[in-house]
């Protein structure tokens, strides 16, 4: 069996958003999200773990919903908006996700954060105030090995906070 | 809400000496890889992708105590 040289198998090319921006890729079209991501586009914020759907890293948004990436196929995504870790900050700061998960120590090791940050966000953008149970749920599909959840969950409740300031201080500015 | 039931108390205000407020001591700090881990920056083993990388599959025995007389790795090999 002979098999083809890397570059001719890229023989499927789709156009899509990702993290804002209007992105070409071509890829051999058995890949998934997660593969086009990381090595076609060399975005490797979004993190490999079980490839089964099992451990949730690899999670990003899909039309703004929280998908496993190593799930979908790079072939369904044309036309669609993919946002990763690597857009959620603006401009080079940190987006209060962010911030949050590093002050509050809910990244230890930081192999599930990404995953965690983009699910903490698409929650956080339904409902800007949840429950605990609610962070819980949200997060449920996203393994930590290191930090017990604790870190994680206030973390999600302080960026909560800090968005909600953001909000009013925006409305109260005058003019 | 944090600090609520089953969260640990996170400290807000600084502890003081002589009316000066301490820095370092009983102040939360941030981890010096915390910015990189949360950007998604950090390169773990599986991020670095090498020119002329070999790659290895772990391939695992379906029988639990059997002695192996070969493997056959033609679709591994190279073309």
């Amino acid at each position: 069996m002979t098999t083809l040289p890397i570059e001719s198998q890229k023989s499927a090319q789709i156009r899509f958003t990702l993290n804002g921006e209007e992105t070409d890729v071509s890829f051999a079209p058995y890949k998934t999200l997660l593969e086009v991501l990381r090595e076609d586009l060399g975005h490797t914020g979004t993190k490999h773990g079980c490839e089964l759907g099992e451990c949730g890293a690899c999670a990003v948004l899909l039309d703004s919903k929280p998908v496993l990436s190593c799930l979908v196929l790079a072939l369904e995504c044309g036309g669609r908006q993919v946002l990763t870790v690597e857009g959620l900050g603006e401009y080079g700061s940190l987006h209060p996700l962010q911030d949050a998960f590093a002050d509050l120590g809910a990244a230890q090791c930081g192999y599930c954060t990404p995953a965690i940050l983009v699910t903490a966000k698409a929650l956080l953008d339904l409902n800007p105030h949840p429950s605990r149970d609610q962070i819980r749920e949200a997060i449920s599909g996203n393994l930590c090995r290191c930090t017990g959840y604790l870190q994680i969950f206030e973390a999600v409740e302080a960026a909560m906070l800090k968005i909600a300031d953001q909000r009013k201080s925006v409305t109260q500015m005058p003019g | 809400m944090p600090n609520e039931k089953g969260s640990r108390k996170i400290p807000v205000e600084a502890p003081k000496t002589n009316g000066d407020e301490l820095r370092v001591i009983g102040v939360p700090r941030r981890r010096v890889d915390a910015r990189a881990k949360v950007t998604g920056q950090t390169r773990f083993a599986d991020d670095i992708f090498l020119p002329r990388m070999a790659h290895c599959k772990l391939l695992r025995s379906p029988h639990p105590h059997a002695r192996i007389r070969k493997i056959d790795t033609s679709r591994a090999a190279a073309p």
